[in-house]
């Protein structure tokens, strides 16, 4: 190679590693508002998106959907967002910790329930709770690790407790579960798809799965354990008056009602 | 038979060299002998932002896990299971790749026929294919209410959310990766070699066995050493094909993701064995490769 060609390419070298060091970070635009929000509220908060957007012109929502920890651990090592809407009263507190959130700047904003969810064609026929301890079913649960799994363990045992339910009924069900899904959109799609005969989920999600020919059994309240959403605004947030327009929407009468309509119950204020 | 004695001194003054060079991991900065020095200079330094950016992130790891929670996560039972499914599916999904790859890389190096492009193409779509597109699609044509996998259920086999199912994704993933080097290694060999060994009366077996094998022996390997790799790195596709239960299916990138759902430390001593113990054996290997390609010489 020449050596003319060479130095060019050296430099034109050089040039993209300094301008891929010197990128000056992007200015936030105060006309969007980023919520960081469990994966189970999804189908509530892309409707509280759209109507909040086409009620206020020219606002843009940023939704960030996934497992409470994970958005947790986000906050906590500086993702930039505006809301938090954790499914978890403790992952509040990892972000409290990391001093992101104030501790007296958090509204418990929702609750939810447990249902048993049965797939279109089960292999067995599933009424009652109770039939989730038949031989050979497979099962979907959330993992242990994650919320959803915590709740539904504390059902199994508070079942197996309350002496109305088969002897051992909380291991006969964990010897069914064939996977311990991630969260609870996976435990819906195994459902869904029929790979197994049932799961424990959110009453939110299942609402969202009502077209399809799944069968909803409802679980007691008083055998699992208060699910509530805990809302919080970010500390330092870059769109502060966008964010509280969201908050107020999301307590105000039409908020509460889309939180409804996707199978919530809103707290009063 | 020539003990090791009596081998000449070049090889092994190359293999000692390695040796060296294996300790030394900056004296590839080195200038190299001989003149154009200051290009020589220039060229070593070029490489080493990106190698930088390679590395940083693994010592980031490295650094935040000490060692006492390594050993402590190693005592775990669960970190155990998942190690031990990790290695027990990728060696057989390894195994299944080189026994059902090698066949389609003969077909693409040797043959040439109408589709072949297309068959090329569709080696390589699991490689560009996010692994899970790859799992809803080993789900939907597997599964028990699946394509084929229906028939499987009807005959008593159900494939989701077994230790096979995790084989199958991670073969779904991985085998490109061989079947691309292995093809590549067997193009390389010249067909004058093979003309020669036909002459000398060679049938087609003995051809692969005694002519091929061995001249491709290294693109083979690393071919599987690569997939053998993206095997054991496989989320996507294992969780929503094969789930997560542990013992079971539960893989080494499993129990990290569900480590970091409890806490990040979890999750970091969990990455820092799968590393530690992926890198080893992707060294172990590799000098088992030197070693060969040495003696082959």
């Amino acid at each position: 190679m020449p050596r003319s060609s060479t130095a060019i390419l050296f430099v034109v070298l050089a040039a993209f590693v300094l301008a891929a060091c010197a990128g000056d970070p992007v200015e936030d635009s105060p006309a969007s508002v980023t919520i960081f929000a469990a994966a189970s509220l999804t189908s509530a908060f892309e409707e509280l998106a759209r109507q909040f957007k086409s009620q206020t012109p020219g606002a843009e929502v940023l939704l960030n959907l996934g497992g409470s920890q994970q958005l947790a651990q986000q906050l906590a090592f500086g993702a930039p967002a505006d809301i938090f809407v954790s499914a978890d009263r403790r992952q509040l507190d990892v972000v409290i910790e990391s001093g992101r959130i104030q501790a007296d700047n958090i509204r418990l904003l929702a609750s939810n329930q447990l249902v048993i969810l049965v797939a279109p064609q089960a292999s067995h026929l599933i009424l009652e709770a109770a039939d989730l301890t038949r031989p050979g079913l497979k099962i979907a649960l959330a993992a242990e690790e994650v919320p959803l799994g915590q709740y539904t363990r504390a059902y199994l045992r508070a079942a197996e407790a309350s002496g109305e339910y088969p002897p051992g009924f909380s291991d006969r069900v964990l010897v069914n579960v064939a996977t311990f899904e991630v969260n609870a959109r996976a435990v819906l799609g195994k459902v869904l798809l029929g790979e197994t005969d049932a799961g424990i989920v959110y009453a939110s999600d299942a609402h969202s799965a009502e077209e399809s020919a799944a069968v909803v059994i409802p679980i007691p309240v008083s055998l699992t354990p208060e699910i509530g959403y805990w809302v919080a605004t970010i500390e330092g947030s870059h769109a502060a008056s966008l964010s509280k327009a969201f908050l107020d929407f999301l307590f105000s009468d039409s908020g509460r009602r889309i939180l409804e309509m996707n199978g919530l119950m809103a707290v009063g204020e | 038979m020539t003990s090791p004695a009596a081998r000449p001194r070049g090889p092994r003054r190359t293999s000692e060299r390695a040796r060296i060079r294996l300790f030394q991991p900056f004296a590839f900065l080195d200038s190299p002998p001989g003149g154009r020095r200051w290009w020589g200079t220039a060229w070593r330094a070029l490489s080493l932002p990106l190698l930088v950016f390679l590395a940083l992130p693994i010592l980031g790891l490295i650094l935040r896990a000490s060692p006492a929670l390594v050993l402590e996560g190693l005592a775990q039972p669960q970190v155990r299971d998942a190690l031990q499914v990790s290695f027990q599916t990728t060696l057989t999904a390894t195994a299944l790749i080189i026994l059902s790859g090698t066949p389609i890389a003969l077909l693409l190096a040797r043959e040439s026929f109408r589709g072949k492009r297309l068959l090329e193409t569709l080696v390589d779509l699991p490689t560009v294919l996010p692994p899970s597109v790859a799992g809803v699609a080993l789900l939907i044509t597997l599964g028990r209410r699946g394509l084929i996998g229906a028939w499987f259920a009807d005959a008593g086999l159900e494939l989701a959310f077994t230790p096979t199912a995790v084989v199958l994704a991670q073969t779904f993933v991985a085998a490109p990766f061989y079947i691309r080097a292995a093809s590549l290694g067997f193009a390389a060999i010249s067909r004058e070699i093979e003309e020669a060994a036909q002459l000398d009366g060679a049938g087609s077996w003995e051809l692969f066995r005694f002519v091929i094998l061995p001249l491709s022996t290294s693109a083979l390997l690393s071919g599987a050493v690569m997939s053998w790799a993206r095997a054991l790195g496989e989320f996507g596709a294992t969780i929503l094909f094969a789930g997560n239960l542990p013992g079971r299916t539960q893989t080494m990138p499993l129990a990290i993701y569900l480590g970091f759902e409890v806490s990040l430390t979890n999750a970091l001593t969990l990455s820092v064995l799968l590393i530690g113990t992926s890198f080893m054996a992707l060294l172990i290997v590799r000098a088992a490769m030197a070693q060969m390609a040495e003696n082959g010489s």
